[in-house]
Order: structure tokens, then sequence, then C-alpha cells
């Protein structure tokens, strides 16, 4: 028998972000598997023109398999509601508005929108696909009747190449990757910096890489940092390119992520990959993407943060604990072994199983 | 000695943060806490009309300064060009905008009075109501 086509519709395609990584990857997957497989979008960035379509000219038979990537509120999502092809949700999360009413009301609309929209899809799904048991059980929530946790495909390197080596008790260089939103709280891993300079390490800075794209939020992170004398001791490297971040990355001592609400949480991973020892607040899927494989704290007081980051300074032993847990967690997310595990989900999906 | 798991590590962690603090010299952290308790999210409950108006506060004052931060300094400089050349025009757009979302505040806030007010009559003479039935079935027994 062979197999439906299944084609992907994803409202923004873009080569920087998280779901559009994945859609690439998951094209090329579904290609050398011998599935006819287009890419439909809503918005493309013009560097990925030649990948995608605009979903308003796609001409799909009726047993084709449609794969829609969920995470913000979209008129694809309203079009979907009345085509005949099978549907399945691929999910990658939609944020809490309640983290963006203060800074950014109209993206806090977008969210309460995404979410309608997320519900109002369900009756018309045939099965769903997550990348946390935080995520899954959202979609159970909103009705979704099968829905399997499967990976997500991003850059996760199969090695890493920075040394094994202790967080130093002095001069400790915090680092966090994630957008500068208020959902991941850089606040508060400021203000823990702050704790740490005014108690154990007077020397420790912080780098927090991340794109930005809340104005008012990011100056008051920058205010923040100034009002509590830490503005020479954070940087803040906005959206950067590979290389720079794998720089980031190696020079880092103690990944600190305190993040109140993530879907995944892909930069755990990617510090884990590279051998950074993670100290990271127990919130959404973090702890289940971390596992045992971190220092997950249920607390994000800045003495709280401070003292464990501090432990981690005084047992040398459980950060290489934490290294060895960190890469063995870190390689069942690389593309080579986690592809073929999404693949086999969806075919198995597409065909009805 | 082995190494500790990772829930005896948190747990010592947490004693050591608890410990640190108690000792003399120990910096405060208090103004810290505030300065993050100033930064939590807003919820607005449904119905609360009070706590929506503070958030529209927040956002009721434009800056006219857009942002001119790029990861390339020719284009940093082109934006301090551009916002230079055209402050006159969203300085002046900012001032009007900030007044009517202001005057906005403050209608909405009088609202907001209004509403409570007819709350409390609309309890107060629902309990009236009551006592007057409690009375009529009294005295029809």
């Amino acid at each position: 028998m062979s197999r439906p086509a299944i084609h992907q519709l994803v409202p923004s395609f873009s080569p920087g972000d998280a779901i559009g990584s994945h859609v690439r990857r998951l094209r090329r997957l579904f290609e050398g598997a011998g599935v006819e497989t287009r890419t439909f979008v809503t918005v493309c960035h013009p560097d990925l023109k030649a990948e995608c379509e605009p979903y308003q000219r796609a001409s799909l038979r009726p047993t084709d398999v449609v794969l829609y990537h969920l995470s913000c509120s979209d008129a694809m999502a309203g079009w979907l509601l009345d085509q005949p092809q099978r549907l399945l949700v691929d999910y990658h999360n939609i944020t809490e508005p309640k983290w963006f009413d203060r800074w950014a009301p109209l993206a806090a609309h977008d969210m309460r929108l995404a979410r309608l929209q997320l519900a109002t899809l369900a009756s018309r799904t045939e099965a769903a696909v997550a990348h946390s048991g935080f995520s899954a059980d959202e979609l159970s929530a909103n009705g979704y009747r099968h829905v399997e946790v499967a990976p997500l495909l991003f850059a996760v390197p199969d090695h890493a190449d920075r040394p094994a080596r202790p967080v130093p008790e002095r001069g400790a260089r915090w680092l966090f990757v994630g957008r500068l939103v208020p959902n991941k709280c850089q606040q508060t891993i400021i203000g823990a910096l702050a704790a740490a300079r005014r108690g154990p390490d007077p020397e420790a800075t912080l780098t927090l890489v991340g794109g930005r794209t809340i104005g008012p939020y990011v100056e008051e992170l920058h205010q923040l940092a100034r009002a509590l004398g830490v503005g020479e001791a954070v940087r803040f490297a906005d959206h950067i390119p590979d290389a720079e971040l794998d720089a980031a990355y190696r020079d880092a001592d103690v990944f600190v992520c305190l993040s109140r609400h993530e879907g995944f949480g892909a930069p755990v991973v990617e510090a884990m990959a590279r051998g950074v020892p993670v100290v990271a607040l127990r919130a959404a899927a973090v702890p289940e993407t971390a596992g045992d494989a971190a220092l997950v704290l249920d607390d994000d007081d800045p003495a709280v943060v401070v003292a464990a980051v501090r432990h981690l300074a005084t047992h040398p032993q459980l950060v290489r604990r934490l290294r060895e847990a960190g890469l063995a967690r870190a390689a069942a997310y690389v593309p080579e072994r986690a592809g073929p595990v999404l693949l086999e989900r969806l075919l198995a999906l597409a065909s009805g199983g | 000695m082995p190494a500790p798991t990772q829930a005896t590590a948190v747990a010592r962690a947490l004693g050591e943060a608890v410990v640190l603090e108690a000792l003399p010299g120990s910096p405060d952290l208090a103004d810290v806490r505030r300065a993050l308790d100033r930064l939590a999210p807003i919820e607005v409950t449904p119905g609360d009309v009070r706590t929506a108006l503070g958030m529209a506060l927040k956002h009721a004052t434009l800056n006219p300064h857009a942002s001119v931060a790029s990861r390339h300094p020719v284009i940093t400089r082109l934006k301090l060009v551009v916002r230079k050349l055209t402050f006159f025009v969203a300085h002046d757009i900012a001032v009007q905008v900030t007044d009517l979302a202001h005057a906005l505040l403050v209608a909405g806030s009088a609202t907001a009075d209004r509403l409570e007010l007819l709350e409390a009559e609309n309890a107060r003479l629902r309990q009236a109501v009551e006592e007057l039935q409690g009375r009529l079935r009294q005295d029809d027994r």
C-alpha cells in the first residue's frame, strides 16, 4: 500500500526559529522516506521562498494528510476547518497570555486567540503530537483524542567540544539562551546574579542570548540590571549566529534557566549537549526535559538560585555527574536519533495507526 | 565521597540558602526581591475592571524614542539619524496619543466607580426585598 502524501502547514516559516528548523528537518525526513510532501505557509522568510508555497494556493487531494504546526493564531486554522483532508496537529505549545498582558497586550491577545483555535481544531483533528508531556496534557485537556509525545527536531551537537571543568567559586560565567520575553523570566536571573555578586561570588557575570521582541520588557531588564548594580556584569547578546552561540556555551560555567513557561525548553538540552551544568526551575515542561541531568529547583528566590550555583562550585563531583547525565540525555535529541523516532510516529499516525 | 544525587543537592542548596542569609553580615536581598516583585505579571481576572485599568495605565504613556539597537553599527547610526529627523512628528503624536489614553483611563475609572456604586446599591436593594419577603411570609402564617 502506498503512503499518503503528508503536507506541512506552518503559519510563519523562518530559518532562524525553532519551528522553522523543525519543519525543514521533517521535510527532509519525509522526502528520505519517499513520502510526497510540500510546505504551505502564511508568511515566509525571503530565504525560504523556494521551499514553500502560500496555503491559499494549495491544491490538495482528498487522500492527502495535512500536518499543522500550531503555536500561534492564524487564519490558516479557520481554513483547515473546511478542508476534507485528514488533519494531524504538531503542537509546539502556546505561551500563557498572562505573561504578555503587561508588556505586549497585542501579543497576549494573539495567544488567547491561538488557544481558542487550539480548542476549535480538536474535533477536526485525527491525532496530534506534542514535544513534552506538559504540552500533551494541554492537548488532552482541550479535547484532542489521540495524543502522542514525540521528539522536537533541533540542532543538538553529537559531541561536547567544551572540556569538562568545575564551576569556579569566583568569577563564574552564567548563561541563559532564549528570546527576551516575560515568560522566560530573565529578570529573575538578573536578580539572582545581583545576589551572587553581593554574596559568595562578587565577580560572577551573566550572558543573556536571545532576540529582543518585546521592547518595553527589554528596557525594564536593562533598568533592573542598572538598579541592582549589575549593569556592567550582564551582557545582552541579542540573537547571534550559530558560531557565536557555540562560543557562548563553550565559555559558560553554568546554564541558569528560571523560565516559567516552556513547551519543551530546547536550550536546556543544548547546554547539556555541550557539557554545561544546568540549574533550572521546576516549571512547565522544563523538569521533564531536564530529567535527572540538572539541578531542578522548586523555588526561584535569588538566595536559592545563588546557593544552587554555589553548591555546584563546591561539589565538582556533582558537576561531573551532571555532565555525564546531561550528555546521555542530550544524545536522545541528536537529530540522527530523534528524527527517525518522530518520522515513525508520524507515518504511523498518517496511515491511521 | 560519592557525588550527591540531584535531589540531595537541591535540598542541600535550599538549606545553604537559608543558613547563608541568616549569617551576620550576609547581604540584604530585600531590594532585589522588591525589584523582582515589581516586574511580576499582572493577571486580570474576568470582571476585574480596576486591575485592567491599572494595566492600561502602564501602556498609556508613549515613548517617542524608538530603539536604535542593531548588531550592525552602521544600521544603528542610520536609525539614529532617521529618529532625529522624525522626532518632532513622533513626539507630537506620542503626546496626543498619551493624552487620549489618559483621558480614556479617567473615563474608565469613572465607569468602574459608577459600576461599583450600582453593584452596592443592587446588593442593598436585594437585601431589602428579601427582608420584606421574609416579613410577608411571617404575616401570612
